[in-house]
């Protein structure tokens, strides 16, 4: 992995891939015609298009860029769901898929899933990382084991944990 | 919660170790824990429960990612498009929506699959170009091809395509449907191949290849959906709304390399789609398949190496076996995907051309690398080497016309034929018309392959039309400018006929023409075109564009041929203005047109401007190329250049040293830039009276320059007369005349005697004939020079300069009064001059105190030397050999005046000027020290006097001969007598030598 770029060039860099995401985020919204359609997966991938090319990102290794940029669309969702929410619309939601019956039936808040995706920082970063690349950046778990210099096998340890964590948290 | 928050690290240790175990194991480890802590226990058997709800956690997530966010409203499908009645929605992709329609007015019955693309226009001029290319597509007629029928903007401006609707499946579902073996689905990729062929011969690339858009009918025919569409949404000149999204709305595997870098696209990038294509049929999974979730995976893949080979994926449920895929297939489906597109197969054809020789078992053409390959690597390893590409040029262009002639590139690539023709031109421009000896060779070169051009081009008018504009800026570039215009003249019949003569096509080659028409001095012609290029950009691409923007600086060249600098300078800062309000200014362009107004503002004088707009210039150079560009070179080199305009040779050397460093990273060791750079950094050493260093590098120079040009050739004579200013500063007056006048002999063989260089030679040689004391030929050398210059335009200063050359030789005469006529005169024409080089000024001003001390006229002298002084100050020109000269001259005049305080003050400052510059053994520092001595002896410090005096003699009589006017004056201090004499000697002047005057490129 490459050296690590000083703290300040990775906030410019989380400040720059923010505000890039904000304006795609508007353009889609813009485009689409409906406020709440946005492709994530895609802004973040258009993004770090964009801002590769940035001198900040130049030393950073892709996946130090990918965590940086996953962060940043996490929290361009929650200030979309925010801003929603004070415009009295419905609030945001998402389903769990065929996840437990229970679960599925109740939608989960984009806020809830921000706050408990904080309080699992608090208990171990590596997990809300994890999730953040793998749920806002799109890398499957071979990626991310390469990303974080652990067996594939490992991730997928971790992802159960803080899955169980998350699904925890929002069924509380 | 917060209280439980400091158990999770526990509860997730406890949850690892009873996730995986057998029922009765964990409920084992349950037991253990509930007799310890029950409440943990509970969160632990809840956890378990949350984990068994799932099967297929990475499935739950792709959902959950892409409806993080909710479900987009509905939008209701409009009744009617165009001419067309919606009957119902097809689908939704990642362009927009899909509708079924047919014909809202009856006329015929058809339907149409119709596509509602997501995004909209924002100009007018975006809309008409969208529509012309829309019916260059509407030509494509193939079977395997579904084509468009229609197409057109909606009320919303939300662009639309109508084309056959197929009924099929898309053709791997369609492979696996039918459970198709290794041969029908070569059989199947062999029919998509000669379709997309078709549509690259008809210049046009697909840019989306993936399965879902080639769908197999009833009848077994793959037939390709959306052909060109999404090239259709590029935008250019400006347009960019469209394009970010439908160029990231690129399917991840089949998009090659180039279009995930949003690199230019090329026939190589559909060739990549279909190696992809190939690949899934062949082995069931896509290249890179379980990293290819996304576009940034399989960037980050892709960069890591090629995919593995399809006999190397080896799945059980493959659909063909692995061994049947070793060898030609894995070669063919490599080739298709090598990462380098210049590497993989010069067109679908090619392709298909390899598959049916699978098929039928022959020999493939696949390891051999493609034309277009070899042309680029040669293009690359001789990029810098003039000479050698040169000669080779020729063979390149034919080659480069054949290679696009073989691979049918699409002229809407327009960006991959345009860097080849960037490339092929700017290669003659590095090839520097003075580079005598090159250009000639290039000339019959060109010359002998325009007729072999002329017949490869004859089956391919889009590509005639682009190279008739090549040859066009290659000889105007050789200063061929007949054959130029000609040959845009060409390029513009052919691009009225095609286009029509109000299409925007046409601007680029008026431009050039213009610009010919300049260098043949056909001013009014000139304007026409370039006006003419000017109104179709704006019509085509608004104002407020960087086409209108280069038309603009044609324009504003055009001013300042004509003279009319003001006015060239307001069309510039238009020019730069259309340039930075362009909607992806080109940072370039912009920095070019900064290096124009730079010119301009230093012909005009306006230095802190130029020097402004240079550094501007430099560090979009350095922002967009790096240090290493030869534009950042010439930048450094132009402030440098600047700055001795200033007479500031000490802030102008660390720029030359600093550009000169560029160059010898990137070109080789003897080039013409690298000789003049290093022309520039003695220029400013011997300025700062460095001599000792600035004469290995003019003779490294003169070196460089014999080889590169002859003997016989300007450059080699400008370095030979700053080699002779040299050796005159240095007392070596015999070697400077020799050198001298060899330079004015290259001169008489070359440019001819009146060329401003060989002007400023001879008047060099007669100021070094004057110090070696040949006064008779000094003054007619001079006077010759005199006359010459009355005769040419702008040469006032010029005049000036020999008026006092003229003067010193008078005084040096002992003829006083002429000497003082010869000096007014010269003072009179620069009183006229607007813009005068501060050290030029200062030289005339010190000659004029100098004739007036020597006529006894202290005041005046005074009063003159001054001024010199203080314009030198004002320029920070304190370290110019003259600076001294004009405080000697103040202390003379001072001396006359009795004014001993600011005589001792200024010569003293002088000594140790030149103490510092030349040691104490130079002539110069002895003249210094002759002043001195004088002042002593005005003060009646005889002894001090006596002393400095004979050390001063000792080593004027060493280094300019006993019969130098310095010795005799020596003799007079050393014989005074108790009084001052008047200082009616006459008194030497070494003047300053002219050197070559260089101007910002």
């Amino acid at each position: 992995m490459a050296t690590s770029p000083p703290i300040a060039d990775k906030e410019d860099l989380y400040a720059a891939a923010y505000a890039e995401l904000r304006r795609l985020a508007r353009r889609e919204r813009r485009r689409a015609g409906s406020p709440a359609t946005i492709n994530t997966t895609a802004l973040v991938h258009e993004t770090w298009f964009k801002l590769r090319s940035d001198p900040a990102a130049a030393h950073l290794a892709q996946n130090e860029f990918l965590a940086i940029a996953a962060r940043a669309m996490r929290q361009v969702l929650v200030d979309h769901a925010r801003r929603l929410n004070a415009d009295k619309r419905r609030h945001v939601t998402v389903t769990l898929g065929h996840a437990d019956a229970d679960l599925a039936a109740a939608p989960i808040s984009m806020l809830d899933l921000d706050d408990a995706l904080h309080r699992l920082e608090d208990v171990d970063a590596q997990l809300a990382r994890i999730v953040d690349l793998h749920v806002f950046s799109g890398l499957e778990f071979r990626e991310i084991a390469e990303s974080e210099g652990i067996s594939e096998r490992s991730v997928f340890r971790l992802w159960r944990n803080a899955r169980v964590f998350l699904l925890d948290q929002l069924a509380a | 919660m917060n209280a439980q928050d400091s158990d999770w690290p526990r509860l997730l240790a406890w949850f690892e170790r009873a996730a995986d175990v057998t029922p009765a194991e964990r409920q084992r480890l349950l037991d253990e824990l509930g007799s310890d802590d029950p409440a943990l226990r509970a969160r632990l058997q809840r956890l378990l429960a949350l984990d068994a709800s799932d099967s297929d956690l990475a499935a739950d997530v792709v959902g959950w990612r892409e409806r993080l966010i909710g479900v987009a409203g509905e939008e209701t499908a409009p009744a009617r498009i165009g001419a067309w009645r919606i009957l119902r929605e097809l689908g939704q992709g990642g362009m927009g929506r899909v509708f079924l329609a047919e014909r809202a007015d009856g006329e015929y019955e058809q339907q149409v699959a119709l596509k509602l693309i997501r995004g909209e226009f924002t100009s007018d001029a975006a809309v008409v170009r969208f529509l012309a290319e829309r019916r260059i597509l509407a030509r494509l007629d193939h079977p395997g091809i579904a084509s468009l029928v229609d197409g057109g903007v909606d009320a919303d401006g939300r662009p639309w395509f109508a084309m056959q609707y197929v009924e099929g499946i898309a053709l791997p579902d369609y492979c696996t449907r039918h459970a198709l073996g290794l041969e029908a689905r070569l059989t199947l990729i062999v029919a998509v191949c000669e379709a997309v062929a078709y549509a690259h011969r008809q210049l046009v690339v697909h840019c989306d290849l993936k399965p879902s858009n080639v769908l197999v009918d009833n009848n077994g025919q793959p037939r390709l959906l959306d052909f060109g569409i999404a090239r259709l949404l590029e935008p250019r000149g400006g347009e960019r709304q469209i394009t970010q999204t439908q160029a990231r709305a690129l399917t991840p595997g089949y998009a090659a390399p180039e279009q995930l870098a949003g690199e230019p696209v090329s026939v190589a990038t559909d060739v990549y789609a279909l190696g992809a294509m190939l690949y899934e049929l062949l082995t069931g999974v896509r290249p890179y398949a379980g990293s290819d979730a996304t576009p940034v995976a399989v960037a980050v893949a892709q960069a890591k190496g090629e995919p593995r080979p399809p006999s190397r994926i080896d799945r059980p449920d493959a659909p063909v076996a692995a061994r049947k895929l070793r060898g030609d297939l894995d070669l063919i489906v490599g080739t298709a995907l090598r990462h380098d597109s210049a590497r993989r197969y010069l067109g679908a054809d090619a392709l298909a051309d390899d598959l049916r020789r699978r098929l039928t078992d022959r020999p493939l053409h696949a390891h051999r690398d493609s034309i277009t390959y070899r042309l680029r690597k040669f293009l690359l390893r001789h990029r810098m080497a003039v000479p050698l590409v040169v000669l080779a040029l020729t063979g390149l262009i034919a080659a480069t016309v054949f290679a696009l002639h073989q691979t049918g590139v699409a002229w809407r690539q327009a960006a991959e034929a345009n860097a080849v023709r960037d490339f092929l031109v700017g290669m003659f421009r590095s090839a520097d018309p003075r580079a005598g000896k090159g250009s000639i060779d290039t000339r019959a070169l060109i010359d002998r392959s325009r007729h072999e051009l002329d017949r490869a081009l004859q089956a391919q008018p889009e590509l005639a039309t682009g190279f008739a504009e090549v040859l066009g800026h290659v000889y105007r570039d050789l200063a061929a400018y007949d054959d130029a215009a000609t040959m845009f003249g060409r390029a513009l019949t052919l691009t009225e006929r095609r286009y029509g003569s109000q299409a925007p096509q046409l601007a680029p080659i008026l431009r050039g023409l213009a610009a010919t028409d300049a260098e043949r001095g056909n001013l009014d012609a000139a304007s026409k075109e370039a006006e003419r290029a000017r109104v179709l950009d704006t019509r085509a691409y608004g104002d407020a564009s960087a086409e209108v923007g280069a038309d603009l600086a044609q324009l504003a060249d055009l001013a300042q041929r004509r003279g009319d600098l003001p006015g060239s300078q307001e069309l510039l800062a238009q020019a730069l203005q259309r340039t930075h309000a362009a909607k992806s200014p080109d940072a370039a362009r912009v920095a070019t047109l900064l290096n124009q107004r730079a010119n301009l503002e230093a012909e005009r004088g306006m230095l802190d401007a130029a020097e402004h707009d240079t550094r501007d210039a430099l560090s979009l150079f350095r922002t967009r190329s790096g240090d290493d560009s030869l534009d950042v070179a010439e930048n450094l080199i132009n402030l440098g250049v600047l700055r001795m305009r200033r007479g500031d040779a000490a802030g102008a050397e660390p720029q030359f040293r600093q550009g000169i460093a560029v160059y010898r990273r990137l070109l080789p060791a003897e080039h013409p830039l690298v000789a003049d750079a290093l022309t520039d950094l003695a220029r400013s050493l011997d300025r700062q009276g460095k001599a000792d260093q600035a004469q290995p590098i003019y003779l490294d120079v003169l070196t460089m320059q014999r080889h590169l040009f002859g003997d016989v050739h300007p450059d080699v004579a400008t370095t030979l007369n700053n080699l002779a200013v040299l050796y005159a500063s240095k007392g070596d007056y015999a070697k400077a005349r020799t050198t001298m006048q060899q330079v004015v002999d290259i001169w008489a063989r070359t440019a001819g005697l009146t060329h401003p260089q060989a002007m400023a030679s001879r008047g060099n040689l007669g100021v070094i004939e004057r110090e070696q004391g040949d006064y008779n030929a000094a003054w007619s050398t001079l006077e010759a020079a005199l006359n010459d210059y009355r005769a040419q335009p702008d040469s006032t200063a010029r005049q000036a300069y020999c008026l006092d050359q003229l003067g010193i030789t008078a005084r040096y005469r002992g003829q006083l009064q002429q000497a003082l006529e010869l000096h007014r005169q010269a003072d009179t024409l620069r009183v006229g001059l607007q813009q005068l080089n501060p050290i030029e000024k200062a030289a005339g001003l010190i000659a004029y105190s100098l004739a007036e001390s020597a006529a006894n006229s202290g005041f005046s002298a005074k009063q003159h030397a001054d001024a010199a002084i203080a314009t030198l100050e004002q320029a920070h020109a304190t370290a110019d050999a003259r600076y001294a000269e004009a405080l000697l001259a103040s202390a003379r005049a001072a001396l006359l005046l009795s004014d001993t305080r600011s005589a001792r003050a200024n010569a003293g400052k002088a000594l140790a000027l030149r103490q510092h510059f030349y040691g104490s053994e130079d002539w110069r520092t002895a003249e210094a020290q002759l002043v001195a001595a004088e002042v002593d002896r005005s003060e009646h410090r005889w002894s001090d006097a006596v002393a400095k005096t004979r050390a001063a003699r000792a080593v004027l009589v060493a280094k300019r001969g006993p019969g130098n006017p310095l010795v005799h004056e020596a003799d007079r201090v050393l014989q005074g007598s108790d009084r001052p004499a008047p200082l009616t000697s006459r008194r030497v002047r070494r003047d300053r030598l002219q050197q070559r005057g260089r101007d910002v490129r």
